[in-house]
C-alpha cells in the first residue's frame, strides 16, 4: 500500500504541476524564478521522500528510473534538436566564441574551487572522486536558463541588442557545456584506468559519440516514413530509452547521447518539426516527475550540502558576473553596456543543470555524485530566485524594458 | 511494397536485432533486472515491434500478431533479449497497459447494444460454454490413455479434469479481440457481436471458475465443497466490479473538470489502479472494463475517452502484447503438442457450433455467422491465470497447466489472423467513420 500511496502522490503532484497551479504561483514577482523552472516540485520531492516524510520510499524510487531516463534522453533530444547547422552558422562567430570562453571559464573556475574543496564535501581524496565532483560542478555551473530569461523578457516586453544576445546565449548556452560534459566526463569514467588516461578517455568519446549518432541515424529512418503524431511519438520513446538504458548500462551519459541523436535528427530528418512538436508535447509531465524524483532522491539538504551550494553560487555568479558577462558583452556592436549588466542574464540556471547532475549520479552511483547532485540542486533554486531578480533588473538597467511590463506569466515551466 | 524499401526496413531491423543483442551479450552489461537494461529492452521492444508490423502489414498479417512474434523471437525461448528477468521488471507498466485495453473494451461495450443484442449474445455465450464443456470432456474421456496421471482413476476424476480443461477451453483474451478491433478499425454488427460476447465471457469464466473449481476439488477428493473459495471469488468479483465503478466515476469526474493530459492521466489511473487490484486481490481486467463501460454509458464523455485510450494505446499495444509473446512457454508446446492440438481443434468446433444458431438468427450477421466462431480463438491472460490456479490445487495440476500453455500459444498465435480475416471477410474492417484519419 505503501508504493500505491506513493504512486498516488505523484501522479497528483504531477497533475496539479502541470495545471495551472505553477502558473499562477508565478505570479508572486519575487519568486518568480523559483517558480519558473520547477523549484516548488524539487521541494515537494524532498518533502515527499525518505528522507522526510517517506511517502516514497526507495524501492519506489528505483522503478521510478526508466522514467527518469526516458525524461532525461527527452531532455537531450530536446536541447539537441534546436542544433540545426544553418541556424548555428548565421549566429556570429564572435557570439560562439563569448559563450565557449564564458562556459569555459565558468568549467575552469568552479571546477578548480571542487578540486580544492571536494575533500571537505565528504568525497575523500581519491583523485578520481575528486575529479568528477569538479567536472560535475564545472560543466553545471556554466548552464544559464532560457526560461528566466525568456520569462523576464516576457515581462519586461523587453527588446534590444542585449535582449537578442541574452535570448541567444540562453537558447545555446548548454551546448558548449554539454560538449565539455561529453569528452570531460570520460576522463573520469569508471572504466578509463586512471584519471589522465587521455588516450583511453578519448576512444571511449568517440565511441560514445558514434553510439548517438547511430541512435539518431536509426531515428531518422524511423522517421522517414509516413507516420502519424501517434507513431512518432512511439518511435521516440523507444528510441530515447534504448539511448537511455545504453548509456547507464555503459556508465555514460544518457544526456550527452540524446543531445548527439537530436542532432543527428535536426539537420538529417524532413520530419524535424514533427519530432519536435511531439518532444514538446509531452516535455511538461516528464519535466515535473524529473524534478519530483531529484527532490525524493536527495531529501532535506544536510549542512555540507548547503556549504557546498553557498560556496558553489558565490564562485559561479561571480564567474558569470563577471567573465563570462565581459566575454558576451564584448560579442555586443556598437554602444556596450557594462558587462556586469550583461553577466546578469546569466546568472539564472534552470534545471538542465541539474539534470546533468542527475544523468552523472544515475551514469555512477557513489558520494561523489551524489555530493555533487545535492550541491547543484540547492545551488539552482538559489540561482534562479536571485537570477530573476538579477536579469530584470539588468534589462531595465540597459533601457531594454518596456514602461508597461505584462502581467501575463505564461512562459515558465520547461527545462 | 517495393524490393528496395522491404529491404531498407528489414535493413534496419538488423540493425537493431544486432544492436540488441550486442548490448544484452556484451560482457559489460549489467544484470538483467537493472534499470538500464530494463528500459533499454523497453525501447527496442517499442521500436522492433512497431517496425516489424510495418514490414509485415504488407502480408496481412495483424500488428499485433507481429508484436506477439518479437516476443517469442526475443524472449527466454528464443533470442533472450527479453529474459524472465526484464520480463518480471516490466510487469507493473504491463499492468498499466492491460488496465487501458480494458478501459477500452468496456469503452467499446454500449447499453444500447447490450438491450439491442441480448438474446444474440445469450445464445452465443451458451451454446459455446456448453459445447466447449462437453468438447473438453470428450477428449478426456477419448485421451485418458495419454495422461499418465489418470490411470487407473476413478470416473469422478475424470470428469474433474475434463471440467477444469472446459473452464479453460471457454476462457478468451478480450485484450486480444480489442486490440485487432482497433488496429483494424472495425465497426458494425459482427464487431459489436465479437467485443459483447468476449467482454461478457470474461466475467462468465471467472464465475465458472467459482464454482467449477471447488467443485472438481470435491469429486477428486471426496472432501466437502468448498464453499470459502467460491465466497473468495465472489467477493473477487463484485470487489472488481465496486472498484470499476469507483474508476469509472474518478475517470468520469478528471474528464469533466480537468479534460487536459487525457492519456497521461489514463495511464497514471490504470498505474494506481493496478496497484489497488493487487493490493485487494481484484481482477484489474474486469475492474478496468467496467470504468470503461461506465464512462461510455452513463456520461457525456464516452467519445473524448475512447479518443484519449486510442492515443495511448499504442505503444501500450506494442508493449502489452511483446511480453505476452515473450511469455508464450515453447518448451510446453514441444512438450504438448499433440494433445493441445486436439483441444485447439475441438474448441474451435465448440465455438463453430455454437456460434452459427444464434446468429442465423439475426439478419445482419447472417452474411458472417459461419465465420464468427473464428473471431474468439485467441486466448492469454486469464487462461493462465485459471491453469496456474490448477497447478497450484490439484496433485496432477501441473500437466495440465502444461498442455493448456501450450493451447494457449497455439490460439494466440493463430487467433488475431483469424480475427482479421473474419473482420475483412465480413466488410466491417475500416468502417468506423474515423478511420480515413
Amino acid at each position: 500500500m505503501h508504493t500505491l500511496l506513493t504512486l498516488v502522490l505523484l501522479i497528483a503532484v504531477g497533475f496539479v504541476g502541470s495545471h495551472g497551479m505553477a502558473r499562477r504561483a508565478t505570479r508572486s514577482r519575487p519568486l518568480a524564478g523559483l517558480f519558473a523552472t520547477g523549484a516548488e516540485f524539487l521541494a515537494g520531492g524532498m518533502l515527499l521522500g525518505p528522507d522526510a516524510l517517506g511517502l516514497v520510499p526507495r524501492e519506489v524510487l528505483a522503478d521510478l528510473e526508466p522514467i527518469v531516463c526516458l525524461a532525461l534522453g527527452w531532455a537531450g533530444m530536446l536541447l539537441g534538436i534546436d542544433l540545426v547547422w544553418g541556424d548555428l552558422a548565421r549566429v556570429p562567430r564572435r557570439v560562439h566564441r563569448a559563450l565557449a570562453g564564458g562556459a569555459a571559464a565558468s568549467i575552469i573556475g568552479v571546477g578548480v574551487a571542487a578540486l580544492a574543496a571536494a575533500p571537505h564535501l565528504g568525497t575523500g581524496s581519491a583523485p578520481r572522486a575528486r575529479a568528477a565532483l569538479a567536472v560535475v560542478l564545472g560543466v553545471t555551473a556554466a548552464i544559464s536558463s532560457p526560461t528566466i530569461v525568456a520569462v523576464a523578457v516576457h515581462r519586461l516586453r523587453a527588446r534590444g541588442p542585449v535582449t537578442h544576445l541574452l535570448r541567444l546565449a540562453g537558447g545555446l548556452g548548454s551546448v558548449y557545456p554539454m560538449l565539455a560534459f561529453g569528452l570531460l566526463s570520460m576522463f573520469v569514467h569508471p572504466r578509463v584506468a586512471s584519471v589522465g588516461d587521455a588516450g583511453s578517455a578519448l576512444v571511449g568519446w568517440i565511441l560514445v559519440t558514434a553510439a548517438a549518432l547511430v541512435l539518431g541515424g536509426l531515428m531518422v529512418v524511423f522517421a522517414h516514413e509516413r507516420v502519424s503524431d501517434d507513431e512518432m511519438l512511439l518511435v521516440i520513446t523507444g528510441t530515447v530509452l534504448m539511448a537511455g538504458g545504453l548509456a547507464y548500462a555503459f556508465d555514460v551519459s544518457a544526456l550527452y547521447i540524446a543531445m548527439g541523436m537530436g542532432f543527428v535528427v535536426a539537420n538529417a530528418s524532413r520530419r524535424r518539426h514533427q519530432v519536435f512538436r511531439d518532444l514538446v508535447r509531452v516535455e511538461k509531465p516528464l519535466f515535473v516527475a524529473l524534478c519530483v524524483y531529484v527532490g525524493a532522491v536527495l531529501g532535506p539538504p544536510g549542512r555540507l550540502a548547503l556549504a557546498g551550494a553557498a560556496g558553489y553560487v558565490v564562485v559561479r555568479v561571480a564567474l558569470r558576473l563577471g567573465v563570462a558577462g565581459m566575454l558576451l558583452s564584448r560579442a555586443l556592436e556598437g554602444t556596450r553596456p557594462a558587462p556586469w549588466r550583461v553577466g546578469q542574464g546569466l546568472v539564472g540556471q534552470g534545471i538542465f543543470a541539474v539534470a546533468i547532475a542527475l544523468d552523472y549520479a544515475l551514469a555512477n552511483p557513489g558520494t561523489a555524485s551524489r555530493v555533487a547532485l545535492a550541491v547543484v540542486t540547492l545551488a539552482v533554486m538559489a540561482d534562479d530566485a536571485v537570477g530573476y531578480v538579477l536579469v530584470t533588473a539588468g534589462l531595465r538597467a540597459v533601457g531594454e524594458a518596456a514602461p508597461t511590463p505584462s502581467d501575463d506569466s505564461d512562459a515558465g515551466g520547461g527545462l | 511494397m517495393n524490393v528496395a524499401r522491404l529491404s531498407s526496413r528489414l535493413g534496419t531491423l538488423a540493425v537493431l536485432l544486432a544492436l540488441a543483442l550486442g548490448v544484452v551479450a556484451s560482457p559489460l552489461a549489467p544484470a538483467a533486472q537493472s534499470a538500464e537494461l530494463v528500459a533499454f529492452c523497453l525501447g527496442f521492444i517499442l521500436l522492433f515491434g512497431y517496425y516489424l508490423a510495418r514490414v509485415l502489414e504488407g502480408v496481412h498479417l495483424p500488428a499485433i500478431t507481429s508484436y506477439i512474434l518479437v516476443g517469442v523471437a526475443c524472449g527466454p525461448y528464443g533470442l533472450r533479449i527479453l529474459d524472465a528477468g526484464v520480463i518480471a521488471s516490466l510487469d507493473r507498466l504491463d499492468n498499466v497497459a492491460l488496465s487501458v485495453i480494458a478501459l477500452i473494451a468496456g469503452g467499446e461495450l454500449r447499453l444500447a447494444v447490450l438491450r439491442a443484442r441480448a438474446r444474440t449474445f445469450a445464445g452465443i455465450i451458451a451454446g459455446q460454454v456448453v459445447l466447449s464443456f462437453a468438447g473438453a470432456l470428450l477428449v478426456v474421456a477419448l485421451l485418458r490413455g495419454t495422461f499418465a496421471q489418470l490411470e487407473g482413476a476413478a470416473w469422478t476424476e475424470v470428469v474433474a479434469v475434463g471440467l477444469l480443461f472446459g473452464t479453460v477451453v471457454v476462457a478468451r483474451s478480450p485484450a486480444t479481440t480489442i486490440g485487432v478491433i482497433a488496429e483494424m478499425r472495425a465497426a458494425g454488427p459482427v464487431t459489436e457481436v465479437l467485443v459483447g460476447v468476449t467482454v461478457l465471457l470474461d466475467v462468465v469464466v471467472l464465475v465458472l471458475a467459482a464454482v467449477i473449481v471447488p467443485a472438481a476439488e470435491t469429486l477428486v477428493s471426496g472432501a466437502a465443497f468448498d464453499a470459502a473459495f467460491v465466497r473468495m471469488l465472489a467477493v473477487e468479483i463484485v470487489g472488481s466490479l465496486a472498484a470499476g465503478l469507483v474508476f469509472g466515476a474518478t475517470l468520469r469526474s478528471y474528464i469533466r473538470w480537468v479534460g487536459g493530459y487525457l492519456p497521461l492521466f489514463l495511464l497514471g489511473l490504470g498505474l494506481v489502479g493496478s496497484e489497488v487490484c493487487r493490493a485487494f486481490h481484484l481482477e484489474p481486467l474486469l475492474a478496468f472494463m467496467i470504468a470503461g463501460f461506465f464512462v461510455e454509458n452513463w456520461s457525456e464523455h464516452g467519445d473524448r475517452l475512447i479518443h484519449g485510450l486510442e492515443r495511448s494505446a499504442f505503444p501500450v499495444y506494442v508493449l502489452f502484447f511483446a511480453v505476452s509473446g515473450a511469455s508464450i512457454d515453447l518448451a510446453a508446446l514441444r512438450h504438448s503438442w499433440l494433445v493441445a492440438l486436439v483441444l485447439v481443434v475441438v474448441r474451435a468446433a465448440a465455438f463453430w457450433g455454437g456460434s452459427v444458431p444464434a446468429a442465423r438468427r439475426v439478419e445482419a450477421l447472417r452474411p458472417s455467422a459461419g465465420w464468427i466462431w473464428s473471431g474468439y480463438l485467441a486466448q492469454a491472460g486469464v487462461t493462465i491465470g485459471i491453469a496456474s490456479l490448477i497447478a497450484r490445487r490439484f496433485p496432477w495440476g501441473a500437466a495440465i497447466e502444461t498442455i493448456v500453455l501450450a493451447v494457449v500459444a497455439i490460439n494466440q498465435l493463430v487467433g488475431p489472423v483469424a480475427l482479421r480475416l473474419l473482420l475483412e471477410r465480413s466488410g466491417e474492417a475500416g468502417a468506423r467513420p474515423d478511420a480515413a484519419t
